[in-house]
């Protein structure tokens, strides 16, 4: 099943700081982790991910630094104190919401 | 590598600093996504098309990257950086006197809750200027930050004969470390007033005041290189934990100096009446000392009060005020008594194995940490028609940091009253010794001459 491109908008930044709340990761990786955690139902346009890791470096969530392993550079990200506390508040956001629509689409909890 | 999906997002980039670092990002991806495809058995070709398509629109991740890299030259940290930077140079080139309270004037002693506030702020603008900079990966502003300390480094070696490294660094040092040595009531002495800034204490708060310049010098250094590097995509791990154990070390240092200082200050204001009571005493005192006493004052303060001699034996090294190149050579025997005297002759410098002054025959009846303000005048005119025992009545012998007395009154010495004026510049006045009704009197003879100091116009007429 194919999710729409308006679900996925609003909740890709949280999905980013979540697969970087283990370790840190380069940007191929977290596409694939994404991947990996949702069975495939989460596969964003890959050039999409870049405006969003950055802009979250820049609101201090996230700080980056180069690696160079196999002749390949690589930036990873890693998940700062502001990353974890913007990552809480937007899981219990995100339980609040979905719990509220179940309700309303008749789902029972 | 230049495929058309790179070339496509890097022409809409247009911060040609990160350009390259945006580049390397998403080469290495395409790289990861062309040897995935590789490996399921694709052709080059195909798996390079295959990676490109699914990075999706050029345009989906140039234009908000464009957008969030779009350097502009004027931003608030940089507007506030400068007037910061600007202002901080200002003060060590044109205002840095009232900072120094161990300079090499000799009554330079003047002590301010404020300016230890001023110092603390300078101290941790520079530290709020370095976050920001790190935290908004501003390298200019880290570089204006290093450059700004560098020019003070300077400003301090032209006025070093003037003042003390980092002088205006030290009020915050020397606030936290009078409170940590002398407690809290030794913080308000040197706030309120009697006492004289060790001379043996300088050094400790000078090298911390030079410590916090290396740490803020290393921190901006560590800042813009780590910037710097990782726009050139170099590692910066180790450029990072400096970053961190800086501002770690600068939060734990500012945050106890702070505590400390509230802290002081608090107690400060609270013994302020108390130490009024005491001032309003030790005038008392000399007026009495002064003025009711027949001859000559340091026979009474010799012989009955104070037994210089006997105090002077026991004192420990440090306590001497020793200044060959000015001649002037104090003995601290006071402890927070109103009184300090001078050695009483050249034979007794000798024994303590410091050189012969001029003061030899002087008394120095009072110190106090005092300063006069500017536009703060009077005059004194009319030679003979003022009498000591009236000016000691008036507020200005509150702002005299020292009365001394010079020679005997029966050898025509004179009590002098030192000033300190805002500047640091010191002005006396004499009172001299007439005989009037078998009494010896005490009047100021020093001719037509206005002083920036005193609060309002004498003029005594003395019968």
């Amino acid at each position: 099943m194919t999710i729409s491109k308006e679900l996925i908008k609003g909740s890709t930044a949280t999905l980013v700081l979540s697969v970087l709340q283990g370790s840190d990761l380069y940007g191929y990786k977290i596409i694939k982790e994404i991947q990996l955690k949702s069975d495939d139902v989460f596969a964003l346009k890959e050039g999409t991910l870049y405006p969003i890791l950055h802009a979250l470096e820049e609101e201090g969530c996230l700080e980056s630094y180069w690696e160079e392993a196999d002749n390949r550079k690589r930036k990873y990200y890693h998940l700062t104190r502001k990353g974890a506390r913007r990552l809480k508040e937007k899981k219990e956001e995100w339980q609040v919401y979905a719990k509220s629509v179940g309700k309303v689409l008749g789902f029972s909890y | 590598m230049n495929t058309i999906y790179l070339s496509s997002v890097l022409d809409k980039i247009e911060n040609k600093t990160v350009r390259s670092a945006i580049s390397e990002e998403l080469e290495s991806h395409l790289l990861d996504k062309r040897d995935y495809y590789l490996d399921l058995g694709y052709s080059e070709d195909e798996a390079w098309a295959k990676a490109e398509e699914d990075m999706g629109a050029p345009d989906d991740c140039a234009v908000p990257l464009n957008a969030l890299h779009l350097t502009r030259r004027i931003t608030p940290l940089r507007v506030i950086a400068t007037v910061f930077l600007l202002a901080f140079l200002s003060v060590a080139l044109f205002w840095s006197n009232p900072f120094c309270y161990g300079s090499e004037h000799l009554f330079a002693v003047f002590h301010s809750i404020g300016i230890d506030f001023l110092s603390f702020g300078c101290i941790t603008g520079f530290a709020v200027l370095l976050l920001r900079a790190h935290k908004r990966r501003d390298k200019l502003t880290a570089a204006a930050v290093g450059i700004g300390l560098l020019l003070y480094f300077v400003i301090t070696m032209l006025k070093s004969q003037t003042q003390s490294p980092f002088g205006l660094f030290q009020p915050a040092v020397y606030a936290a470390f009078t409170l940590l040595t002398k407690g809290f009531d030794g913080y308000a002495d040197r706030v309120f007033a009697y006492q004289y800034t060790p001379w043996a204490a300088k050094p400790a708060f000078a090298v911390g005041a030079t410590v916090i310049f290396a740490v803020l010098v290393l921190w901006a250094a560590a800042v813009f290189l780590g910037i710097h590097l990782q726009e050139r995509m170099r590692r910066t791990r180790h450029l990072r934990v400096g970053v961190r154990l800086f501002q770690t070390a600068a939060g734990i240092l500012l945050c106890a100096n702070l505590l400390l200082m509230a802290s002081g200050t608090v107690a400060a204001v609270l013994s302020l009446p108390e130490k009024q009571r005491a001032a309003q005493e030790e005038r008392r005192e000399l007026i009495e000392l002064v003025c009711r006493q027949p001859g000559d004052i340091r026979a009474v303060v010799t012989q009955d009060k104070y037994q210089p001699y006997f105090k002077a034996d026991a004192l420990p090294q440090q306590y001497f005020n020793a200044d060959v190149s000015t001649n002037n050579t104090l003995l601290y025997a006071s402890y927070g008594d109103a009184f300090t005297l001078n050695a009483p002759n050249a034979g007794d410098f000798g024994m303590y194995g410091f050189s012969v002054t001029d003061f030899a025959s002087d008394l120095s009846l009072l110190n106090r940490n005092t300063r006069i303000t500017a536009g703060e005048r009077a005059q004194l005119s009319d030679q003979s028609s003022v009498s000591l025992e009236d000016f000691l009545q008036t507020d200005w012998f509150a702002k005299a940091v020292s009365v001394t007395q010079q020679g005997s009154s029966a050898g025509g010495g004179s009590i002098q009253f030192m000033f300190l004026t805002e500047n640091g510049d010191t002005q006396s006045i004499a009172f001299h010794p007439v005989q009037k009704d078998g009494k010896t009197i005490w009047i100021y003879s020093g001719g037509n001459d206005t002083y920036d100091f005193g609060q309002e116009d004498i003029a005594y007429d003395y019968q």
